[in-house]
């Protein structure tokens, strides 16, 4: 019986540090399979990351990453006490269009880090999708090659 | 009796059936929300009568007319339940819901599956959509939906009790005029010129390029 107790105590202590802790999760535009490169100018590429923000975070907590390229981060929540990190970031990158030429242009990545994955993870789900179909309907897409730097 | 309790627990199990919300949750939940309204016994017995009389009360069959106003999302802000009260949002069942805390203010407008799944979710945003209306008006609607993009079309349903805003073919948005003035094939063109102009302002922007403006032709027209 004081064996059983003390499996369920360290099961449980297991199963805390499990909840409390936390995790993250990156989403991008490319894979191991591939993907776009979308050949658009660092302004066009930012304020893309910030409709998509800014639609899902609350703006009070936006703010820029300090990353040399166009990156925001933002705060999402899930009961009173969890919270996630959201971060939008466009990084270089090198494309290869259909005529064979490179271009240079950005790749979309979306990430949570933080104790709140119920919220944070559709909404990463989200804001790559969203930021997807902008880059999509400038029709600037190219076929990833390598990322610039 | 009988005959009415058959009644009530049919529609019941109708409106649940027919609930958009239905695939947002898990199998057994859903069943066991079927076997709870559809097949009660016990204590649950009386409760779910009386809930299955106030679904009935409150279905469509009865509710009062709702009026629909179509316009354009101009603007998504994502805000507080207590933000949104403060600046007077029209505030949608469900986000009423949340922004009361109680059932009162939501139950008719909601489904069941989909409240219980907000409570699970303790997702507390609200996404206040700026709408530019048809006769130029401008409304700020406050939902917990998250899925309606700048430049896209909604509806703006609203009876004497709830709002409620969802998404809608670009042809509700049409003005009269421009229905009347390029049917068809000339509307089309240009739609299809404003995307081009669009698409070209962002890829090689001037000085003076409203980068802002050109990414809400282009959600607008290129669709």
């Amino acid at each position: 019986m004081k064996r059983m107790n003390t499996f369920l105590s360290r099961l449980c202590a297991a199963a805390a540090i499990l909840v409390i802790s936390a995790c993250s999760s990156t989403l991008s535009s490319v894979d191991g399979n591939g993907g776009n490169v979308y050949a658009l100018p660092v302004t066009v590429v930012d304020q893309m990351l910030r409709d998509a923000m800014v639609s899902e975070v609350p703006v009070e907590t936006l703010r820029r990453g300090s990353q040399p390229y166009p990156m925001y981060l933002g705060e999402v929540t899930w009961g009173s006490l969890d919270t996630d990190t959201i971060s939008a970031l466009a990084r270089p990158a090198i494309g290869r269009k259909l005529d064979g030429s490179e271009v240079e242009g950005y790749v979309f990545e979306v990430s949570r880090k933080g104790t709140a994955p119920a919220t944070g993870e559709p909404t990463i789900k989200r804001i790559l999708a969203k930021l997807h179909k902008d880059a999509e309907l400038t029709g600037s897409g190219a076929a990833f090659v390598r990322f610039a730097r | 009796m009988l005959v009415l309790e058959e009644i009530v627990r049919l529609t019941r199990c109708i409106r649940i059936g027919l609930s958009p919300h239905l695939s947002r949750l898990s199998v057994g939940f859903a069943v066991k929300m079927l076997q709870t309204f559809c097949f009660p016994g016990g204590v649950m017995h009386r409760f779910t009568i009386a809930y299955c009389l106030l679904a009935l009360l409150q279905s469509p069959v009865v509710a009062a007319e709702v009026g629909i106003e179509y316009g354009r999302v101009t603007g998504v802000e994502v805000t507080t339940r207590e933000s949104a009260m403060a600046r007077n949002m029209l505030i949608g069942s469900l986000a009423g819901l949340l922004v009361k805390d109680t059932f009162s203010g939501a139950l008719g407008g909601a489904t069941a599956g989909f409240v219980v799944t907000s409570i699970m979710e303790n997702d507390k945003r609200v996404f206040a959509y700026t709408m530019m209306l048809q006769d130029g008006r401008y409304e700020t609607v406050a939902v917990n939906r998250p899925d309606i993009g700048i430049g896209h079309c909604a509806a703006l349903e609203r009876d004497a009790e709830h709002i409620n805003l969802r998404p809608v073919s670009a042809v509700h948005c049409e003005t009269q005029e421009s229905a009347e003035a390029s049917p068809g094939a000339e509307h089309r063109e240009s739609a299809a010129e404003k995307c081009s102009a669009a698409r070209e302002a962002l890829t090689s922007p001037g000085e003076n390029t409203d980068i802002n403006a050109a990414l809400r032709e282009m959600r607008a027209y290129c669709e």
